[in-house]
């Protein structure tokens, strides 16, 4: 590392979409109460924005907010 | 030249179980020094390179793993998980960001694999209909605020997700997977440089913030 000028930072273009997929259908079911979320299936969230440092917020908020279930089976 | 370290614990030199990296548990100890050392390790490096401010934010569990009277005297570190940006506390300002200690994501044949959660919780991740790594999400936020990704330590899996984030490919990985708890053990590249006990610091004299 030379200086920073011989590295390119990374930028992927706006909007930003996260999608996250669940173990259980009732993990994904649980964080569902921010506002702009979607539930594309029963083990996927999904959220969209063109500020990327909010749609990396709201992962934070759906990965507090996630729980696993008890164990059984 | 301000250099931003995040410091995650699984793609630490010699780490390869979740005994290693669980607080509390019997060999979890042991591994604080040795990230710790990594920490040294890239602060030595960046510092040769022209580096003379560091942050160093603590990015695994619970965020205090750092054994901070082993920590390079110079580093400012941000302790504790009520963190806003969490993995990325703290990062705005700098000429660049490390990702120390840092794993494969979710769903992946690799050491201790996950994303943010419990892989038995969240087993996938995408931004943009991509697979998203910690490493790829933390060097988008840095990214955007036109800062690069000067270095990514961790083991060849890892390195090899962050080829995408970087112009340059990560040369060098700490350790070989072969699978995802057993491995063998290289001499890292970037490895520990001062031996686990360290020596005595002015803690005093250390800038440290709680979160």
């Amino acid at each position: 590392m030379s200086s920073p000028e011989a590295f390119a930072p990374y930028e992927p273009e706006p909007p930003y979409t996260f999608t996250v997929e669940f173990a259980t259908a009732s993990t994904a079911a649980g964080v569902m109460y921010f506002p702009g979320l979607e539930r594309p299936d029963d083990r996927h969230v999904s959220w969209t924005h063109e500020d990327y440092a909010v749609a990396y917020k709201m992962f934070i908020g759906v990965m507090r907010m996630s729980r696993s279930d008890p164990d059984y089976g | 030249m301000k250099v931003y370290i995040s410091a995650d614990m699984e793609g630490v030199t010699g780490v390869t179980h979740p005994q290693d990296v669980i607080p509390g548990r019997p060999r979890y100890e042991r591994f604080r020094h040795l990230l710790t050392a990594d920490v040294n390790a890239a602060i030595e490096g960046a510092a040769e390179a022209g580096a003379t401010e560091f942050v160093v934010n603590e990015a695994h569990d619970g965020m205090r793993n750092v054994v901070l009277e082993d920590l390079d005297e110079r580093a400012e570190l941000i302790i504790g998980d009520m963190k806003s940006l969490v993995m990325m506390e703290g990062f705005e300002g700098a000429d660049a960001v490390f990702f120390v200690g840092y794993h494969a994501r979710a769903g992946t044949s690799d050491v201790l694999s996950h994303t943010f959660d419990n892989p038995a919780v969240v087993t996938d991740v995408e931004l943009n209909g991509e697979p998203c790594s910690e490493a790829r999400m933390n060097a988008t936020l840095a990214g955007l605020q036109g800062i690069p990704v000067g270095l990514v330590t961790g083991d060849d899996l890892t390195c090899e997700e962050a080829g995408i984030l970087v112009p340059w490919r990560p040369d060098r990985a700490g350790q070989d997977r072969r699978g995802p708890l057993l491995r063998p053990m290289p001499a890292p590249e970037v490895g520990p440089r001062t031996h686990p006990g360290g020596r005595a610091r002015r803690v005093q004299s250390r800038s440290v913030r709680a979160l």
